[in-house]
């Protein structure tokens, strides 16, 4: 009789407390501010700065390998795509608002005809920075990517990755204003391979050279 | 329902494993790099990344009330890519025995946008045909064992050399139109797209 009464209280007390603890979680949850949702249109990509990367869809570029036996065609195919990207800004004590934004991606694809790399440049007006009071802000950023990645920059930018060379000789011709961009090919360093270590680029002709972690070289080729 | 029992029972699971021989077409390890030169001077980094070993299992049916047996068949695969993006193959293996009361395995050979697909016994190949993903057009190729084969100054002992000799078909680039696959170091050299060739250049 003693042990049955036992068990009752244990069988009461389970269920007080597991109900007391339900309450408690009910409240909490329905106590902490929710976070808002904040829709940011960003626009279209300014022509000015899509200017800064010349090819057109259709387009053919050559580049010629150092050996000079070979010249190599790049086909363009380049167009514009809005996407919308999420992201959370965590502000003390104050609900973090999700901010939903769309953007402008422009794509530019160069396939070679031979068995090399693909060279690609992503537009965006959406990469994320945040200001000093922890604010979100989104810039204009565009990215070359072949066998390595780096920021072209926008003149008058300040940037580590970039020297500015008034003029650069290729294939016995001379360009102005051209950006000697490091590659960051951290990826493809630790893997061991052949990679991209240095492009030339300018605004007015794109990708004027490749030099290659292993000293081999791509040139711009124009008849 | 007893019936169905007494036959279930009596349904019997076979192994079949990939020959050792066959084993050898494999590059010693994985995570292996290499450097691979066209005849214009281009080199490019290719890594074995990928190798895998599974079983599979065909059913068991009943055929004039006689229950057939299951079989149990492995299947090895290695593969790898260069790493520009532009070069991606793998081999497969399976022990399906292609032929009754034979040891012959399949062989499957994709690389890039082809499937070269072939039984093998040892140094013996029985070259079936060669397929373009997503194209219905097969195509005829040879298959033939060398003895030794020298890519770079390197001589290499057992390769295997196919060879596409109807090219009509491919639609999709850098298409391999002749490839030489080496025991126990894989690719040595190829063809694509019948005008560059790529050289395996020694360690």
């Amino acid at each position: 009789m003693f042990k049955r009464k036992s068990i009752f209280r244990k069988k009461t007390l389970r269920k007080a407390v597991f109900t007391m603890a339900l309450v408690a979680m009910s409240v909490l949850f329905t106590a902490c501010p929710r976070s808002k949702q904040v829709h940011v249109d960003l626009g279209s990509i300014p022509d000015q700065y899509l200017a800064t990367v010349p090819y057109r869809n259709g387009d053919v570029f050559k580049m010629q390998h150092e050996s000079d036996r070979l010249v190599i065609d790049f086909t363009v195919s380049r167009h514009r795509q809005i996407e919308t990207g999420f992201d959370y800004v965590y502000e003390k004590n104050k609900p973090a608002p999700n901010y939903v934004y769309d953007y402008e991606v422009d794509i530019t694809k160069c396939t070679p005809n031979y068995p090399i790399f693909e060279v690609e440049i992503n537009f965006s007006n959406a990469y994320m920075a945040y200001d000093e009071e922890d604010m979100p802000s989104w810039e204009k950023s565009a990215n070359l990517f072949a066998v390595g990645s780096t920021r072209i920059p926008f003149f008058g930018e300040e940037h580590p990755n970039y020297e500015m060379l008034d003029s650069l000789k290729v294939n016995g011709r001379y360009y102005c204003d051209v950006f000697k961009l490091m590659a960051n090919a951290d990826y493809y360093e630790s893997e061991g391979s052949i990679h991209a270590e240095t492009y030339y680029y300018n605004y007015e002709k794109g990708l004027l050279g490749v030099i290659m972690s292993n000293g081999e070289k791509y040139w711009l080729y124009e008849d | 329902m007893a019936l169905a029992f007494v036959m279930a029972s009596c349904v019997k699971t076979k192994y079949y494993y990939v020959n050792d021989a066959s084993r050898d077409w494999f590059a010693d390890t994985t995570n292996l790099h290499f450097t691979m030169e066209d005849e214009n001077g281009v080199k490019q980094s290719f890594r074995l990344d990928e190798a895998d070993s599974y079983m599979t299992e065909t059913g068991a049916s009943i055929l004039f009330i006689i229950p057939t047996d299951k079989g149990e068949h492995e299947h090895i695969s290695q593969g790898g890519a260069n790493s520009y993006g532009s070069i991606r193959f793998s081999t497969t293996i399976s022990a399906y025995k292609l032929v009754e009361h034979t040891d012959i395995d399949e062989f499957r050979l994709y690389f890039n946008e082809a499937i070269y697909a072939m039984g093998i016994l040892g140094n013996q190949f029985y070259p079936d045909r060669c397929y373009e993903l997503g194209n219905d057009n097969a195509m005829d190729y040879t298959a033939e064992y060398l003895d030794s084969y020298t890519v770079s100054e390197k001589s290499y002992e057992g390769v295997m050399h196919l060879k596409l000799y109807d090219v009509a078909y491919p639609q999709t680039n850098n298409f391999p139109t002749e490839i030489y696959y080496a025991k126990r170091y894989g690719l040595i050299q190829c063809t694509l797209d019948d005008k560059v060739t790529l050289y395996r250049l020694p360690d």
